[in-house]
This record gives structure tokens, sequence and C-alpha cells, in this order.
């Protein structure tokens, strides 16, 4: 009963993930974020401790809000991928099977080499837990949809929520590939969320306050300081 | 229990400081002291942390770490930390010193936090835990570059969050495939198959190139450099040593011990992996010293040396012999370099700053006037490169010899030192002849060159023996246009002059020297070149072409304002002012020289406060006699015993030996480099202790 559940869990974090990066608005596309961090930590077989599950939601939430409140002045359509809502869900969904199917064929690996009898991490992979396959393959997923925006940022709080995306797919790895993390790595890759998520929110918050919106300029142009030699190079000889 | 307290103490001052130091007032002072002396704090809790016991208590704790065994303290941590501290203290000051509160908004609580992120990712019990850590410990940088108005700057700060978690990410996505290969390793080489054509090494090298290339991403080596240009632009002064060098230096180890510890022990021949590594970390370091070299921009200079250093540590991903991994190396290379960059970063925004140019060429003869920020530059060279035994030298030798063998080795050895050609660059047309702006930079050690000029006192002219304005600072430009006889002004006590023009046609110029030989009752401010040639410098006068070319030269002070808005600096050096001086005779005189504009951002904030303070203060209103164009003052009657509170006394004693305590803390960071670098602190040792993450690695060294 708990797997299918879980696995619709997995298929909301992907759709939360295809929001985040098609909606033109920059509200939508932080709910749809925010819903893909906060469920992408129930993806694990086994759960994790209440302890660590509290952190990973309390980091998530956290990083969320921090991110949403930063868009109050934010205008509403913004740069968005250009695949468009089918084009994202087809990505996503091909990302989905490829990293479903690199599970199944890493797990038969681990299993022919008698990893799934021994204990050590990735037991419950090798054994052959869907939920494994599934965190995997969502993890694929969302690491393809967050390429895009982390490539070619052409929008700063786009390219924050494909960084929340990426923080999402590396919990699920870990949780997937190690086994259920400990507290205290629970407790850190909440950190890691809420902090990721604070930063989003301080960059978009600079961007519409410096700039008014959220389109990333090119900011790498050299300041003008050596374009111009101090009108007293003529005293080179006489200094001499 | 001891790093509970270094943790809990660094997060609550990061979170205090980065609350008060934007309101300014006393909430930032009162941070600013608490913010620094948490900084020591730490570094005293990180030197005297017991090393750990390897079983739990009775309670099931262990000892001597945090959260139960997750956090580790080990040598290698401790020295981190304790340098990082130090590091950053100096820092803080040269930043204040610079820009004032408003340069440590972003700067210390991003300090502190680093601190607490590079606590627990160095001393992580798990791979995954360091890296989580790691990650969280890069977005440090994003306050650091928002506390910037510069343009751009969020851009910067969001390339920044992208790098420093996407990096991290992907290193963790590594380690944790690492720990499954380790159980299939054993069935793909059971038939001898363990070549680089076979599936399980093609993962590993798939692998081990991601952490390669990600790692020098992290770190800006070229290809992956224009962020790093980016940053310099952008960072704040005294902000970029911990931007470009401490945040990446966790990532850069914890992957270090993932290869040399998960990766290495497989004995899978990823041979062309290795050469990929050895070929791409060879064209980052010429490219890296060449750009260096030929950079006419000093920051981006000093970026792409931190790079070009930096990026050597990726060669301890090509190190792949169980036997002999680049772990220690690599470590111990990554300490030094973060140090020796902290100095010259240092090095760098003072020499900007004193000369109000980042154009090389406009720094020639930066050495002449400032021979202890050419001492720590040396210093700064000797620390890079070292000595034989010093461990930057074994640590660079282990890293290109176990990287590769034979010719390419070697090369790889020559490559390493091409950065050498952009120090002895600047140290040549550091001793060439000084341009302007390095006139018009403050010389150090006024104070020593006005008592090295007391016997050199020149008789003054016999106009100015006869006439009413005994010991004014008036120098004659000719005979025929007697400049020594001051224009009339408003105010009796307020007189002007000028730069020396020596010809041998004219009479010697009369040196202003008796003021000057009397330490403390004249304000000296920066910019006051002039004043600094006439008392200390035995060479004459430099003529001012510029100024005997120009318009009629400034004759009072309300010229001297004229001229500093018209943006020429060097008109107004030397046009100066007098104030009475209470304490010396009634004829001595002070002089006092507007600055150019914009000049006064580089004054603390609270330095221009106590003078406003002080001003307000005079008992008869005439004490702010320096009002700069902007507005500020930068001078005022000295000694006037108006009942000015201790702070206001002691800022404006900072404010009076700013040039020289700036030389001392770059030279007190390129001293530690040296320390550092040479192995006093067994660094090389410590960069070798295993650790719970690393717990068994066979360390090279030399």
């Amino acid at each position: 009963m708990v797997t299918p559940v879980l696995l619709i869990v997995a298929g909301l974090v992907v759709a939360g993930a295809v929001v985040a990066v098609a909606a033109p608005n920059p509200r939508h596309a932080t709910l749809g974020a925010f819903a893909a961090v906060l469920l992408a930590g129930l993806v694990a077989d086994p759960l994790p401790s209440a302890a660590g599950l509290v952190a990973r939601l309390a980091g998530a939430a956290l990083g969320g809000w921090l991110v949403w409140m930063a868009l109050r002045k934010a205008p509403s359509p913004a740069a968005h991928t250009s695949l468009g809502w089918a084009g994202s869900a087809g990505v996503a969904v091909a990302a989905f099977v490829i990293g479903w199917l690199a599970a199944a064929a890493f797990a038969g690996a681990l299993d022919d080499a008698g990893a799934s009898a021994s204990d050590f991490v990735g037991q419950t992979l090798a054994g052959g837990s869907l939920v494994d396959r599934g965190a995997i393959g969502v993890a694929a997923a969302l690491g393809v949809l967050a390429a895009a925006p982390l490539v070619l940022p052409r929008d700063g709080h786009r390219l924050g929520l494909g960084v929340l995306l990426l923080v999402a797919a590396g919990g699920l790895l870990t949780s997937a590939l190690g086994g259920s993390p400990d507290d205290t790595l629970e407790l850190a890759l909440a950190l890691l969320t809420a902090l990721t998520g604070a930063a989003v929110a301080a960059v978009t918050s600079a961007m519409l306050r410096m700039g008014g919106d959220l389109i990333l300029r090119d900011a790498l142009s050299r300041e003008p300081a050596v374009h111009h030699r101090a009108a007293d190079e003529a005293h080179r000889g006489a200094a001499g | 229990m001891t790093v509970l307290a270094l943790l809990f103490i660094g997060g609550l001052a990061a979170a205090g400081t980065a609350w008060a130091l934007p309101r300014d007032g006393a909430a930032a002072r009162v941070a600013l002291g608490g913010g620094l002396l948490a900084l020591a704090l730490m570094a005293i809790l990180a030197a005297v942390s017991a090393t750990p016991t390897a079983d739990p208590d009775a309670t099931g704790a262990v000892p001597g770490t945090a959260f139960n065994g997750a956090v580790v303290p080990g040598g290698y941590l401790r020295l981190v930390v304790v340098l990082a501290a130090a590091s950053s203290i100096l820092m803080c000051a040269i930043a204040w010193l610079l820009r004032g509160l408003p340069g440590l908004r972003g700067l210390l609580p991003a300090s502190l936090a680093a601190l607490v992120g590079t606590t627990v990712a160095l001393g992580a019990s798990t791979a995954q835990l360091g890296i989580a850590a790691a990650g969280a410990t890069g977005l440090v940088s994003i306050p650091v570059l928002l506390a910037t108005p510069r343009p751009g700057a969020a851009g910067v700060a969001a390339r920044e969050v992208r790098i420093a978690v996407a990096t991290a990410l992907v290193v963790l996505a590594v380690a944790s495939v690492l720990p499954l290969l380790v159980h299939l390793a054993p069935a793909s080489t059971a038939d001898g198959a363990a070549t680089a054509g076979n599936g399980m090494a093609a993962v590993v090298a798939f692998g081990l190139l991601a952490v390669t290339l990600v790692v020098a991403a992290r770190v800006g080596a070229i290809p992956f450099h224009v962020r790093v240009s980016a940053l310099t632009d952008t960072a704040p002064d005294g902000s970029l040593p911990l931007v470009l060098v401490w945040l990446p230096l966790p990532l850069a180890a914890i992957s270090a011990g993932v290869v040399a510890g998960e990766l290495a022990p497989l004995g899978l021949a990823v041979g062309s992996a290795q050469a990929l590594i050895v070929v791409l970390v060879l064209l980052a370091t010429v490219a890296g010293g060449l750009a260096a070299a030929f950079q006419d921009d000093l920051r981006h200079a000093v970026g792409y040396l931190t790079l070009a250093d930096l990026g050597l540590v990726v060669l301890a991903f090509a190190a792949l012999d169980p036997a002999a991994t680049a772990w220690g190396p690599a470590r111990t290379w990554l300490l030094t370099v973060a140090v020796t960059k902290t100095a010259l970063a240092a090095w760098a925004a003072v020499a900007e700053d004193r000369y109000k140019t980042r154009s090389v060429p406009d720094l020639r003869g930066w050495l002449r006037p400032s021979p202890p920020l050419g001492l720590a530059l040396v210093l700064i060279v000797v620390a890079t490169y070292g000595l034989p035994g010093w461990a930057v030298f074994t640590a660079r030798l282990d890293l290109t010899r176990l990287a590769a063998e034979g010719p390419l080795g070697a090369l790889l050895l020559v490559a390493s030192l091409l950065t050498l050609p952009a120090y002895a660059r600047w140290l040549w047309l550091g001793i060439a002849a000084p341009t302007s702006r390095v006139d018009g930079g403050t010389p150090e050690l006024l104070g020593l060159r006005a008592r090295m000029a007391r016997p050199a006192r020149l008789p003054r002219p016999s106009a100015q023996r006869r006439g009413h304005e005994e010991g004014l600072p008036v120098e004659q430009e000719s005979d025929a246009t007697p400049l020594s006889k001051p224009t009339t002004t408003a105010r009796p006590d307020l007189v002007s002059t000028l730069p020396a023009q020596p010809s041998p046609a004219r009479p010697k110029a009369h040196r202003v020297t008796a003021p000057l030989v009397q330490p403390g009752l004249f304000d000296l401010p920066d910019g006051d070149s002039a004043l600094a040639r006439d008392a200390g410098s035995p060479r004459p006068a430099q003529p001012d072409t510029a100024a005997s070319m120009g318009p009629a030269p400034a004759r009072h002070a309300g010229d001297a304002r004229a001229n500093a808005e018209m943006g020429d600096a060097r008109a107004v050096i030397g046009v100066g002012r007098r104030a009475r001086t209470p304490g010396g005779p009634s004829g001595s005189s002070a002089i006092t020289t507007p600055r150019a504009p914009g000049a006064s951002k580089a004054l603390p904030s609270a330095l221009l406060a106590a003078d406003r303070d002080t001003a307000d203060r005079a008992p008869d209103g005439e004490a702010a006699d320096g009002a700069s164009p902007d507005g500020l003052a930068f001078s005022r009657r000295r000694g006037t015993p108006s009942g000015p509170d201790a702070a206001a006394r002691a800022a404006a004693s900072l404010r009076r030996h700013r040039t020289d305590l700036l030389s001392a803390a770059v030279l007190a960071l390129a001293l530690l480099a040296a320390l550092v670098a040479s192995g006093v602190f067994g660094v090389s040792a410590a960069a070798c202790e295993p650790t719970p993450a690393v717990p068994a690695v066979s360390c090279s060294q030399g």
C-alpha cells in the first residue's frame, strides 16, 4: 500500500518540477518548485525517521516560503523554458524512464554481485525496491528539467528554482543509493534546502530592487577601471 | 562539547552581525566587536579542542565530537579553523579601514558562517554530510556579493548560487554511487578484466571526470574562469579571499578525500581519464599564469593567480595509485594557497585603495613610497613557491609527481611556476619611476620619514623671513611670480601653497618641515604626497607639468575645492590650509589637504562621523574647516581639548595611522602565509591525518 502512494508522490514531484520550469508566472513556478522540494523528502524506502522527516519538510517549507515572499513585487510574466508545457513534461517523462531503467539495471548488477544479501548501503535498491527506482527516476527527471535554467539562465529567479530542484534531486539520489539517510544527514540536507531557498530569495529580492525585474543581465563585462591611463603618463620622463 | 560551542558561537555571531551591522550606530559597533571576538573565540576553541576518543562513552556519545560523532575535529580541521579565523580578523580590519562599517556588512557575518560550515564539512564523519555542508558553505558568498551596490551584483550572486550548490550535488551523486561500485568491482575484476575498456572502469572514469570538472569549475580554473572575473569586479574590498579561496576549500578537500578514499582503492585502470585531467590542469595552469602576467587589471590578475594555483589541486584526482594518493599534498596545497592568496588579495586591495587605481601600469613605482607593502609582496612570493623542505614546496612537487611521471610531470611542475612572471612584473614595476597616481598616494612610515627629514631643514627665503606670515607653508615658483606671498583670504589662518616646482633658475623651495616633525599635532590626510615628499624624500620634488601648464593653480582653499570638483586630484595635492595648533608655538602651522572627489568613500564612516562629532563640539565653531567637495570633513583643528570622547580620539588616531595600519595588516597576513607555507604549524602532518570519512588512505609526502 505504501509503495503505490510513494510512487504517486514521485509523480507529483515530477509534475511540480514541470510547473517550476514551464509556468510563465513566477509565482506559479515557485509553487511548483515548492511542491517538488517538499514532497521529494517522502520518496524513500524506508522512510526517514520522524525527526529526519520533520527536518526535511521544515527545510523545504522554509526555503519555499522565503522564495515566495521575495516575489511580492515581481512582475507577472517572466522568462520560462521555450519547450512549453508539453515539451517540458515530455522531457521529464523521458528522463524518469531512463532513470528508472538505469536504476533497474544497476540493481540487477548489485543483486548479481550478492549485494542484496549483505548489510550494506544500497541494499534495498539491490533488493528490487520500486520506490528506490522511482526515486532515481525522479532524480533524473529533476536533474534534466533543472539543466535548462542552470546552463542557459535568462531569469535569476528561474535559475534559483533550478538549483532548488537540483537539491531535491540530490536528496533523492542519496536516499535511494545510500539507504535512508541518518538524522544528521537529513538535517544537513534540510539546511542546504533552506539556505538555498534563502539565497534564491535574496538574489530575487536584489534583482527586483536593483533592476525592477528578474532578467539576468550580463554582469560579466569589465569595469572601465583600466581602459584609461592616467593623464600623467606624460610625466614618465620627468619623474624618472 | 568544544566543537558544539564553536558551532554555536559562530552561528549566533553570524546571525547577530548580519542583523546588526546594516543598522549602523551603536548596534553596528557592538556587532563589530562581538563578531571579531567570536572569530577569536572560535580560533581558540578550535586550537584547544581535544582529539576525540575512538569509543563512545557510557551514554553512547563520543567525547570530543558533535552530533554524536557526526562531526569529528581532526588536526587539519583545527588548523584550517585557526588560520581562517586569523585571516578573517585581519581581512575584516582591512575592510573596515578601507570602507568602514559598510565594508563589513557582508564580510563579517559571512566569515563567521563560513567558519561554521567549514567546521562541519571538514569534520564530517561521512562524505555525504561533508559535501552537503560544503555546498551550504558556498552559499555564504551571497550576502557578501549582495552587500555591494555595484551593478550586476545580483546576477553574479545568482551564478554563485548555481556554482556552489550544483557542484556540491554532483560530487554528492558520485560519492553516493561509489560505495556501491565497491561491491561491483570485485565481480568485474575477478577475471582480470580491469582494463580501461571494461564497463566498470568506464563508470569510474566518468565519475572521476565529473568530480574533476566540477571541482575545477568550483575553484574557477580555466576554462571555468569567467565567473572569477565577475567576482573580482563585484566583490567588495577585502572579501575576495573569502569568496575565491576559503569557500571552495571544503568542497575541494572533501572531493580529494572521496577520490583517494573510495575511488582509488578500486584499483581500476582509468589511464585515459587521468591523462585528460593532467592535460586540463596543464592548460589551465599555463593559461592562468600567462593571463596573470599580461593582465593590466590588478584585481583580475589576482584572480588569475588564485585560480592558477588553486587549480593545481585538481591534479590530486589524477593520482589514483592506492599506495600513493595525493590526498595529503592536496590538502596541504589547499591550505597554503588559501593563506597566500588571502595575503595577495589584501595586498592588492590596499594598493588599489592607496593609489586609487587598479591598473597595473599606473602602479609603476609603487614600491618606493611603500616599502612595507613591498616586503609583504616578497613574503607572499616566497610563501607561494617556498624553499626546499617547506610544506608548500613539497606539496607542489608531490602533486605534480604523483599525477604524472617523467617528462609530463616535469612539464606540470614548470607550468605551475608560470605564475612567477606576474609577481616579477609587479615588483619590477614597483621600483621604476612612479606615476603621479603613485605620487598622489600616501607614503608609508610618514612619521619615520618626517623624523629623518629634520636635519635637512632648509632656510627660508628672505622674503619669507621678512614677511608677516612666519612659518607658512608657502613656496616660490619663480622670482617673477613670487607665490610665496599668500593671497588674501577672508580668514587669515587659511593660506594656500603649491607643489614644489624646483628649477635651477628658481630659488629653493621652502620646505615645511617643522610641523611635520611633531607627530600627533597634525592631521596628515591621505593623498598628501607633496608634504611627504617635502618632509622625507631626499630627491627634489617632481615638477608637475599638468599643474604648471594648466589653468592658474589654486591659491586658496576655495580654488582647491573647485579643482577637486573638476576631478583633478593632482592639482589639489599640496594645496592646503593652515590650522592653528594649540600645543605648539603660535606661529606653527599644520597643512591639511582636500582629497580628490570620491576618495572620501575610502574613509571609514565611523572615522568621518568622529570627525563631524569633534567638529560639532569645537568651542569656537571653527573646527570644521575641512569640508570636502562632497560635504565630508577631512581636516579639522587638532589637539583642541574640547572634550572629545575616547572613541573619537581613537578613531582620529586610527585615521592618522590608517596607511601604516593597512600595511601592517597586509604584512601580518604575508608573514602568516610564509609561516604556514614553511610548515611551522605542521600543516603537512595534519593534512595526512586520517578522518572518519577517509579512515585509511596512504599519504605520500615528498
